[in-house]
C-alpha cells in the first residue's frame, strides 16, 4: 500500500479541534432546523383538519341522508303514455320523476319534499303541461303553462 | 391553529364560490352563452346583495323547460330578484331562501306586507316559511288575502306549530273556507282530468324506505 494513504488515513483518525464558537454555531442550526420541522408538521396538521373541517361541511351539505316529508302525486289521465313530475325540488327537470302508471289509468309517484311551498306541474307524453287538478294553482303565470302549488309540513322525515 | 383557521377561511370560501360557480355552470349548459351571461349578471348582482340565488336558478330552469323565450326568462329572473328583495325588506331585512321564496309566493298572492311584519315579530324565534306558504295556499283555494292573513296571524299569535298550520288548507271544508271568505266563491272543488276527482298531493303517513332520487 503506498505511503501516501497511510499520511491521509493517521490524518482522518486525528481528532477535530473545533473552536466553541463553531459548536454553537452548528448546534443553533440543528435547532433552527428542528423548529422548521416543527412548524412544518403543524402546518401538515392543520391542513389536515381543515381538510377534514371542510370534508365534514361538504358531507353535511351535499350528502345528507334523505330528508323531508314523503308527498304523494297522483294524475289521472289513463290515455297518456308517459308523465312525468316536474317542479322546484328537481329544478324542473323534465326526465328526473317519471309517474308510474297504476291499473286503473292513474299516475303516480311519491317524492320526498322539504318543509315549505313547493310549485310543480305534470308532463304529460313529453309536450303538453299540466297542473295538477287537484291542487290550487300558484300565483302568476309567468311562463304561461300554470303551475301547481303544495304545502309541505315537517316532521314526516 | 393560526394556520388551521386561516386555512379553513380559505377553503370556505374557495368552496362557496365553487358552489356558486356550480350553480352558474348549470345554467351554462342550459342557455345560449348571450342569455347565460345575462343570467349571470342578475345572479351575481343578487348574490352581492346578499339574496339567494337558488329561487332565480330555479325560475330560469323552469322557463327554459318551458321553451320560453329567453327576453321573456331574464325579465322574468329579474323581477324575481326584485321581488326577493322586497320581501326581505317586509320580513324585517333578513330570511332564509325559503321564507324569502315562501314570503315572494304570499306577496304575489295579494297577502299585504305588513302580514309578512306581523308574522316575523309573532314569531321572531322561528321560522315564518310555513305560515306564508299556508297564507298563500289559502288564497290560491279562493280566500280573500285579508281574510288568509287574518286567519294565518290568529292561529300564530296562539303559538300553533308549523305542521298545524300546515294542515288547514287541506283541513277546511268548502264550508269553512267559505266563512273566511263571506259572499265570496269558496272552494273550487277541483275536477281530475279523467272527469272524477283526485285527492292531489298527499303528505305520505310513512315515508318509503328508499331514498329518493336527488335531482
Amino acid at each position: 500500500m503506498p505511503e501516501w494513504i497511510d499520511l491521509v488515513a493517521e490524518e482522518l483518525r486525528s481528532p477535530v479541534d473545533l473552536s466553541s464558537l463553531a459548536t454553537a454555531r452548528i448546534m443553533a442550526a440543528v435547532r433552527a432546523d428542528a423548529a422548521r420541522r416543527r412548524r412544518r408538521a403543524r402546518a401538515w396538521q392543520a391542513l389536515a383538519a381543515a381538510a377534514v373541517v371542510v370534508l365534514a361541511i361538504g358531507i353535511a351539505v351535499y350528502a345528507r341522508p334523505a330528508d323531508g316529508t314523503a308527498v304523494h302525486f297522483a294524475l289521472p289521465i289513463p290515455a297518456a303514455h308517459e308523465v312525468v313530475l316536474v317542479g322546484d325540488f328537481n329544478h324542473w327537470d323534465t326526465h328526473a320523476t317519471p309517474l308510474r302508471r297504476t291499473t286503473n289509468g292513474t299516475w303516480q309517484t311519491t317524492v320526498r319534499l322539504k318543509p315549505g311551498a313547493h310549485v310543480y306541474s305534470f308532463v304529460v307524453d313529453g309536450n303538453r303541461w299540466v297542473p295538477d287538478p287537484a291542487a290550487p294553482l300558484a300565483p302568476g303565470s309567468d311562463f304561461g303553462a300554470p303551475n301547481s302549488l303544495v304545502t309541505v309540513a315537517p316532521g314526516t322525515t | 391553529m393560526k394556520y388551521a383557521g386561516a386555512v379553513v377561511l380559505a377553503l370556505a370560501v374557495v368552496t362557496v364560490r365553487l358552489d356558486a360557480q356550480g350553480n352558474d355552470d348549470r345554467l351554462r349548459g342550459v342557455f345560449d352563452p348571450p342569455t347565460y351571461a345575462s343570467l349571470h349578471a342578475v345572479l351575481d348582482s343578487a348574490r352581492a346583495a346578499g339574496l339567494p340565488t337558488e329561487p332565480l336558478i330555479d325560475k330560469a330552469l323552469e322557463g327554459s323547460a318551458k321553451h320560453a323565450s329567453s327576453d321573456r326568462i331574464v325579465a322574468v329572473v329579474r323581477d324575481l330578484s326584485a321581488r326577493l328583495a322586497d320581501t326581505r325588506t317586509a320580513l324585517g331585512g333578513y330570511g332564509t331562501a325559503d321564507e324569502l321564496s315562501a314570503g315572494t309566493a304570499a306577496l304575489r298572492a295579494g297577502i299585504a306586507p305588513a302580514t309578512l311584519a306581523d308574522l316575523r315579530r309573532l314569531r321572531h324565534n322561528e321560522q315564518v316559511t310555513i305560515p306564508l306558504a299556508v297564507a298563500a295556499e289559502l288564497v290560491a283555494r279562493g280566500v280573500r288575502p285579508d281574510s288568509a292573513s287574518a286567519q294565518v296571524l290568529r292561529l300564530a299569535a296562539a303559538g300553533a306549530r308549523d305542521v298545524e298550520l300546515a294542515a288547514l288548507p287541506r283541513s277546511a271544508s268548502p264550508s269553512v273556507i267559505s266563512s273566511l271568505y263571506p259572499g265570496g266563491p269558496g272552494l273550487s272543488a277541483p275536477t281530475a282530468l279523467d272527469g272524477g276527482k283526485s285527492s292531489g298531493p298527499v303528505e305520505a303517513g310513512k315515508p318509503p324506505k328508499r331514498s329518493p332520487q336527488r335531482p
